[in-house]
């Protein structure tokens, strides 16, 4: 892990709240610069996709080498495509909800990216000099593997045929064929590595037999420059895929419930003495239980914490920092933009924290959720860790 | 030669007879004097004893061995005076008539008690005044730290803890001759503050004026650079924060200057500066701050400091960081790598702490935002110097001196601080005092000291003295009119300019003392009287004794407590300063408030800080003292007014008449169940007063109290009465009455109305009260007609009060010893 100090990067942005909070964003575009206190329209962001070369999972931040195109350039010296994750940004793993943490360094990922946000150029920092093979898409809407990406959109592998004494893998796509990303007939590496999953079990190669359908998590093979790829993992049947998705959300659910969960405020109401309301926006990703959690607090007695948190998701000591108040009701949003998880609420405070203003950071703790201390990585301790 | 003998011995025994029979003469004549039976007790008292007391304790039957046909009516006289306080307190107990025996009616036993505790009052005044040869009247501390102020120019602060005692007060009054006694605790504490004194008027090494200025972005500027922070810092008071700015090493003046923005939320109070000195526990300075964040004001002041850290404090109610109060959110607000510049930029460099300003930059608390504190001291301005000149000799260091230049300075110190000429005989006791310091050893400086010393711990200093040991005198002469004079207007010694009359034996005449009033009413030292007498006479050292409860008003703090008080001062000085009538007390159209008063008025939202003149209109319901925040607050309790005790304060204050005691064993009325309607304190009295002796007093006293039950124990207005415990609504309010005279009024605003039509019988009472104030004692009957020619006098000006204070001086009563 390497963690970027970018001391102002996260300053400059709560600046740029307050001076562009009120702006709309342009939709279905790839130049879209993302907004505070905005999602982006459906459909914003240029699809991308490449193996994870290097992750800063505690600012949500790391690199992707962008799978070859048969360009000699990119091969001898792309540099690699480094990206943010965008607050409201998601990360699925075997099909769950995940953290970049969660995810092995060598995995491809696909993702939708924004441009960066306007004002804010520490990171990625600016490239000293310009390359064609960097794209100006920076800011990560999405990151999934292949295994949540492909299962996502319908399509599974089809094994057409497989020689393990050679390392030879033909699949082709089948069901619902994806728009972008790989279809079709594809040839793959397998080699003792590959690590086959069989229904609640390891598996072995001999396990792969043609006309299976399975998932695959791709990853690195030295044709990568021809698109080339090898099988990290493959699974063989629903069970294996089961059981590799439950461990993620299991993984996930841990997660967040100590982390407690990202929103960002719509709206504060002021009222005498200081008092205020504070309408919150959840952002979207995340297992469903977490925002039935959530909804439950609206209720006599129900109430959460809200801890004031960075455009890295990072957050102070938060069982320290964070205020509580009764949940007033909670509002379901149809048809809630990329980003969103259409669930708004909003909580009663007897005191309102600087943080909780239109456009910024929370992280929401329903009561019952842990109210625990963070690792010291991971907490912002000081000005300088912003 | 037998003849002459017998002739000398007859003219002596005719010279004895003669003697005898004048003396005679005289203790009959005296008798008659002071021993006459008090008007009234044959048409009020006797027949009431004939038909209910006597059967059991006169010359036939001594119930209980009590006889009461032959207990002495000298009131005067402390034993007779006790016995019949036993009587009164056996009457209004209900003890007597026992219930067997036929029993008076309420207004019966009413009159009675009434008519003999006015006679024991009296009693009590006349052995209060009563005066010797030589009168001693110690001076208050208030008037200790004024006298050494203006005699060597320094500023002692005699509330700082272990210096003196807190002076006892009689009715307010913390001057009163008779309760300012001595003891060897009080002459251990004149010495160490006449030690105290002198150090701090000539100290061994006279420490230069310095100033100091602090900025709050001091020590900041590399990191502010090296985090690209721009603007200027500033210390934020959010309500209850405290920041130790400043340090003081040296005790004495020092002009304080403060750069700072106040600003308020909508409808809420302003923020308040106080100046806390950490090792006292007490403010040294308090204001009300209004400034925009983007235009700071200066603050200057100037005050007496001793040693010590000061903090600067936004006091409020409310406040969410208390002293000693761990609050984690407080702390982060304002601790750590935190910093403020401004509004706008301290939502992102402190997103943990409170919230502090809107969007829109405005305030949600109080708020301070203070650039800078600069404070220069000691200051020795060239009228303190002067004071100070010539009391030294030349060369302190010297072991050998001129005996007469020593007495010579002495006498000349021991006449201003004694407030008259010191005699030689005086004067060379002090020089002794030198003399045998410098053979045990000592320089000149010190010795010399020692004596300034003694006379700083002489009575002749400590006491105001009236009268002669060998000379009988009904009058003051000129040294003790003028020190009369001069501790009524300036609770100090008299100047040069008053010395100077008095030296010259024509202080007395009328025309001089006029004019001398007249320059002594426009002496900045009168603000010492508008402070003290109203203080006093209103004992507004009841404001704040019991706190409200927090739960009942958060709105309390002491910044309003203060600010109260603060009002009644202002409104008297107001009335001082403009010379207006004794009229403005009763009722006005107008008061001075501050903007937490405005706030707590709810009058319209003043724009400048400090207090000012505001009118008053109809819907206010307030003006004149009655309807001040301070005088409702001293008559209540914690939790709730206290109908009886407004009362009670305005019979006294308002009319000068003290009402009986109340009987003893008087049960308190008890907080409403929870299952019985929420009633008033009113109606629960009501439901009270059914014991005959307290239904007669209660008629009298309680509607002077029911007239504003319109305001709550804080002196907020209100319709209904919060009632704790009970079931249903809050009752409404009922501030109706009849006063005992018949006159019926609906609430405060007629019940003042009334009150103006008895001006002139408040004004002998406020005379009564001044001149007890002037003349450090207590009034008695025997002054009852000069008080009433003051009055007088004063009606054909219609009472403003520069005038009453002129003729209270001119006045016969004034000189009368």
């Amino acid at each position: 892990m390497t963690t970027s100090r970018c001391t102002l990067s996260g300053i400059k942005l709560v600046a740029l709240i307050m001076l562009i909070g009120t702006q709309r964003l342009s939709a279905g575009e790839n130049d879209v610069v993302p907004m505070p206190g905005k999602f982006p329209a459906t459909g914003a962001g240029v699809y991308l996709a490449g193996e994870l070369v290097s992750v800063d999972h505690v600012n949500r931040r790391g690199a992707l080498r962008l799978i070859g195109d048969n360009d000699d350039g990119r091969y001898h010296s792309a540099p690699s495509h480094r990206f943010a994750l965008l607050p409201y940004g998601t990360v699925r793993y075997h099909g769950a909800p995940a953290e970049l943490r969660d995810v092995p360094l060598g995995t491809v990922l696909h993702g939708m990216f924004l441009l960066p946000v306007e004002g804010i150029t520490d990171f990625p920092p600016p490239e000293k000099n310009s390359s064609k093979y960097v794209p100006k898409q920076t800011q990560a809407l999405t990151l999934e593997d292949d295994f949540s990406f492909y299962e996502r959109q319908g399509q599974t592998w089809k094994i057409e045929a497989v020689d393990a004494s050679k390392g030879a893998f033909k699949v082709s796509s089948d069901g619902q064929q994806v728009t972008a990303g790989l279809k079709g007939e594809q040839s793959f590496e397998i080699d003792a590595s590959t690590r086959v999953w069989k229904g609640r079990a390891f598996g072995e190669l001999k396990d792969l037999s043609p006309d299976q359908n399975v998932q695959l998590n791709l990853t690195w093979t030295p044709d990568w420059k021809n698109g080339k790829f090898h099988v990290a993992d493959v699974w063989t049947d629903q069970e294996a895929r089961d059981v590799a998705r439950e461990r993620q959300r299991q993984i996930h659910i841990r997660h967040q419930r100590t982390r407690w969960l990202a929103g960002w405020v719509d709206h504060v109401e002021h009222q005498p003495g200081g008092k205020g309301i504070v309408t919150l926006t959840l952002f979207g990703g995340m297992d469903p239980s977490l925002y039935d959690a959530a909804r439950a607090q609206a209720k006599p007695g129900g109430g959460a914490s809200v801890a004031a948190a960075e455009w890295t998701l990072r957050s102070w000591w938060q069982e320290h920092d964070s205020r509580n108040g009764p949940v007033l009701d909670f509002k379901d949003i149809p048809d809630a933009p990329p980003g969103s998880s259409g669930l708004q609420l909003r909580v009663q405070f007897t005191r309102l924290l600087e943080g909780y203003r239109a456009g910024r950071i929370i992280r929401f703790r329903p009561n019952g959720f842990p109210n625990v201390k963070l690792p010291p990585e991971e907490r912002v301790n000081s000005f300088d860790d912003r | 030669m037998a003849n002459d003998v017998y002739g000398e011995e007859f003219g002596m025994k005719r010279q004895t007879i003669f003697l005898a029979l004048l003396t005679t003469v005289l203790s009959v004549f005296a008798g008659k004097c002071f021993a006459a039976e008090p008007v009234g007790f044959d048409q009020q008292v006797q027949p009431f004893f004939k038909t209910y007391c006597l059967r059991c304790h006169d010359a036939q039957k001594q119930e209980g061995k009590f006889r009461l046909d032959t207990l002495p009516r000298e009131f005067v006289d402390q034993a007779a005076a006790q016995r019949w306080g036993e009587v009164v307190f056996r009457m209004n107990s209900g003890e007597m008539p026992p219930k067997e025996e036929p029993q008076p009616k309420a207004d019966e036993l009413g009159r009675v008690v009434d008519w003999l505790s006015t006679r024991i009052r009296e009693g009590e005044s006349a052995r209060m005044a009563q005066r010797g040869p030589v009168s001693h009247y110690r001076l208050s501390r208030e008037e200790y730290g004024h006298t050494v102020h203006d005699l060597l120019g320094v500023y002692l602060d005699v509330h700082q803890p272990g210096l003196f005692n807190e002076d006892p007060r009689w009715h307010g009054f913390d001057r009163i001759g008779s309760l300012l006694s001595l003891s060897p605790s009080h002459v251990d504490r004149y010495f160490r503050a006449a030690e105290t004194v002198l150090d701090l008027a000539f100290p061994a090494q006279q420490s230069k004026s310095t100033t100091v200025r602090r900025e709050a972005g001091q020590g900041r500027e590399q990191w502010m650079a090296e985090h690209k922070i721009t603007g200027n810092v500033r210390w934020r008071l959010f309500p209850g924060r405290r920041e130790h700015l400043m340090n003081i090493s040296q005790p004495g003046n020092y002009r304080v200057r403060i750069q700072l923005s106040g600003m308020a939320p909508p409808q809420g109070p302003a923020p308040h500066l106080s100046i806390w000195n950490q090792q006292l526990k007490k403010s040294i300075f308090d204001q009300d701050i209004l400034a925009p964040e983007d235009k700071p004001i200066v603050v200057e002041f100037e005050s007496g400091l001793s040693p010590g850290g000061f903090q600067l404090v936004n006091e409020v109610a409310g406040a969410f960081l208390q002293e000693g109060e761990g609050d984690h959110t407080a702390n982060v607000t304002h601790g750590g790598g935190s910093l403020f510049t401004s509004s706008r930029d301290s939502r992102w460099i402190n997103p943990t702490g409170y919230m502090l300003f809107t969007d829109a930059g405005e305030p949600l608390y109080p708020m301070l935002l203070v650039d800078w504190i600069e404070w220069e001291g000691p200051i020795v301005t060239e009228a303190d110097q002067k004071k100070r000149d010539g009391v030294f000799p030349v060369n302190p260091a010297a072991t050998e001196f001129d005996p007469s230049e020593i007495q010579a300075r002495l006498k000349q110190f021991a006449t201003r601080a004694w407030r008259r000429p010191a005699i030689d005989a005086e004067a060379e006791r002090y020089v002794t005092i030198v003399e045998s310091e410098l053979k045990a050893g000592e320089t000149l400086g010190p010795a010399y000291r020692a004596g300034l010393v003694a006379i700083l711990t002489s009575k002749n200093f400590y006491y105001l003295e009236e009268g002669s040991a060998h000379e009988k005198r009904t009058t003051v002469n000129d040294w003790e009119l003028a020190s009369r004079l001069s501790y009524f207007l300036w609770s100090s010694m008299p100047d040069d300019e008053l010395v100077a009359a008095a030296q010259s034996g024509t202080l007395a005449k009328p025309d001089v003392l006029r004019g001398q009033v007249a320059r002594m009413l426009t002496d900045s030292k009168g603000r010492r009287f508008t402070e003290a007498f109203p203080r006093q006479w209103l004992q507004l050292h009841r404001v704040g004794m019991f706190p409200p409860d927090p739960g009942l008003y958060p709105e309390y703090d002491k910044w309003l407590e203060k600010s109260m008080t603060l009002e009644t001062l202002e409104f008297f000085q107001q009335v001082y300063s403009q010379n207006l009538s004794l009229r403005e007390f009763l009722d006005s159209d107008w008061t001075m408030v501050n903007p937490r008063l405005a706030t707590h008025y709810t009058l319209p939202p003043l724009a400048q800080t400090g207090f000012q003149k505001v009118t008053l209109r109809p819907e206010n319901h307030r003006g004149g003292l009655l309807t001040q925040a301070s005088i409702l607050s001293l008559t209540s309790d914690g939790t709730r007014h206290r109908p009886v005790h407004r009362g009670v304060w305005v019979s006294e204050t308002i009319f000068g008449r003290t009402p009986p005691p109340p009987p003893p064993n008087v049960e308190p009325l008890a907080p409403t169940p929870s299952n019985k309607p929420k009633a008033t304190i009113r109606m629960q009295l009501e439901a009270h007063a059914t014991h005959a002796t307290c239904a007669s007093c209660h008629q009298k006293i309680d509607p002077l109290g029911f007239a504003f039950d319109s305001f709550d124990a804080i002196g907020g207005y209100r319709t209904e009465e919060r009632v704790v415990g009970g079931s249903g609504a809050n009752p409404p309010v009922d501030a109706s009455g009849v006063l005992p005279d018949g006159r019926a009024f609906k609430g405060s605003d007629d019940f003042r109305k009334l009150l103006i039509e008895d001006l002139d019988r408040f004004a002998e009472s406020f005379v009564e009260q001044l001149a007890t104030y002037a003349l450090r004692r207590v009034m008695t009957i025997d002054d009852a007609g000069q008080i009433k020619a003051i009055v007088q006098a004063s009606k054909k000006d219609g009472y403003r009060l520069r005038d009453v204070i002129e003729n209270l001086v001119l006045s016969d009563l004034f000189q009368k010893r």
